[in-house]
């Protein structure tokens, strides 16, 4: 889905008068939309599958047997979770941890129509270069764009290294 | 504490039916060739596979009744299965692998591992230790958990000759000193005989004596055979 | 130059990364057992 359109629906279910935006309201006092918490919402939504895909596929890849074998040891489910599944899928955890830490940074259209641009609160980096583009500020805009540069690649070079090495 | 097993499963070439009672504090084999029903009704008695309908009990506890419903999970079964190949937990050192069943004490995983001679080797990880080591550290962690009732599904039969009859011995041995029923999984007759206080044939899901004494019959007779091998090195070569 | 745009990036991807990670993993690993023919982890 294009991020406008994923922004698009959830500005409407955090609108005041939306499901979401209404019980935010009801527990806080103050609406969600163009705050920060409102952002971090957007973006979890817009990332969820990004976090899902290499988990399950790091948990598809755990030996069945291992599981079967914590079972009849007197595991419960959830200490077969903690025990068992968690430590073996080490690496998916991370690969997905991070790509989901570089996708939310890279976000803009989600930020954008959920959070507008209020400086201290929903500015973040992509809109804040966006903007500073649209008033033609372009050194501000290449120094910001380029202290992002390092970070992403440092985050894409561990997840290369996480993803090629076979787990443990 | 004798297990009582009366199941019924539909297999893919065949049904598994079996009305079995395993004696308490005896190492009953179960024998037969490949894909006769043996790690499916292990499987059960585990609590992995269910069957389409049975009963089963261990002593006075009710493990499975399809009529009534009752399923004990396995966890909650406290026995211990250890089967062919078995998969340590890999992130796990030798030692935390022995100690990881629910309740496992510390100083009975020492004395495990001491026992099973694979004390000094605690600190590595799996992969960093030969097969037969891993699958003495499969029998550790086990034990370790104080099952009430030990399942062995063809244990030792990815090892070599050698590390099999080491392994074998000391499992005899061990046998006495455990005063719990032990369920011996094989194809291998010889094995069979040297293990076993009791014998239970499954051929094609069901119980076969008769399949059992043409076995027997194959066995007495190779021994001539086998006596002559010793005395004659080209023969030998067959063994 | 905004370096509080750039901050307030760098906290929301690391705040949306551990909530994330918090709620799916356990998701995740449900998941399969649907899938699987043996009973998984969530049944029993």
């Amino acid at each position: 889905m294009p991020p406008t359109v994923v922004g698009f629906y959830l500005l409407i279910v955090m609108d005041p008068e939306g499901w979401l935006g209404g019980l935010w309201k009801g527990a806080t006092g103050s609406p969600i939309l163009f705050t920060f918490a409102g952002i971090v919402i957007a973006s979890i939504t817009y990332s969820i599958p990004f976090a899902l895909q290499p988990m399950r596929a790091a948990f598809e890849k755990i030996d069945p047997r291992l599981i079967e074998s914590a079972r009849i040891l007197g595991l419960s489910p959830p200490a077969i979770f903690l025990r068992v599944i968690l430590p073996n899928s080490r690496n998916g955890i991370a690969a997905s941890a991070i790509l989901v830490f570089l996708h939310t940074l890279g976000a803009f259209g989600v930020i954008l129509m959920v959070g507008g641009s209020v400086p201290g609160q929903t500015r973040v980096v992509s809109v804040a270069i966006y903007e500073a583009v649209e008033t033609l500020q372009y050194g501000s805009a290449a120094m910001m764009s380029l202290a992002l540069l390092p970070i992403c690649y440092i985050f894409l070079l561990v997840v290369h290294r996480l993803t090629k090495r076979s787990p443990s | 504490m004798n297990l009582q097993i009366r199941i019924r499963k539909p297999l893919p070439h065949f049904e598994l039916s079996l009305d079995v009672n395993c004696p308490a504090e005896a190492m009953t084999v179960v024998i037969g060739p490949s894909g006769a029903g043996k790690t499916t009704l292990m499987r059960i008695i585990a609590g992995l596979d269910k069957p389409a309908e049975g009963f089963m009990q261990f002593g006075d506890e009710v493990w499975l009744d399809t009529k009534l419903r009752v399923f004990v999970p396995p966890q909650k079964r406290r026995l211990a299965y250890v089967f062919q190949d078995y998969p340590l937990f890999p992130h796990l050192s030798i030692h935390d692998n022995a100690a990881f069943a629910a309740g496992a004490k510390k100083d009975v995983v020492q004395e495990l591992l001491e026992r099973f001679g694979i004390g000094q080797l605690q600190d590595r990880k799996p992969d960093a230790v030969s097969g037969g080591e891993r699958q003495r550290c499969a029998i550790c962690q086990a034990l370790a958990r104080e099952p009430r009732l030990l399942l062995l599904d063809e244990p030792f039969s990815a090892l070599d000759i050698f590390t099999r009859r080491a392994l074998r011995d000391e499992l005899r041995n061990l046998k006495e000193g455990l005063g719990i029923p032990v369920i011996y999984v094989t194809h291998d007759v010889n094995e069979a005989l040297y293990l076993a206080d009791g014998l239970l044939p499954i051929v094609e899901g069901r119980v076969d004596r008769e399949w059992m004494q043409r076995s027997l019959a194959r066995v007495n007779a190779a021994k001539s055979e086998r006596a002559k091998a010793v005395r004659d090195p080209r023969l030998s070569l067959a063994y | 130059m905004d370096w509080i745009a750039l901050f307030l990036s760098l906290k929301l991807a690391l705040v949306a990364t551990a909530i994330l990670m918090i709620v799916t993993a356990p998701l995740a690993c449900l998941w399969p057992c649907r899938l699987r023919s043996s009973d998984f982890t969530c049944s029993s």
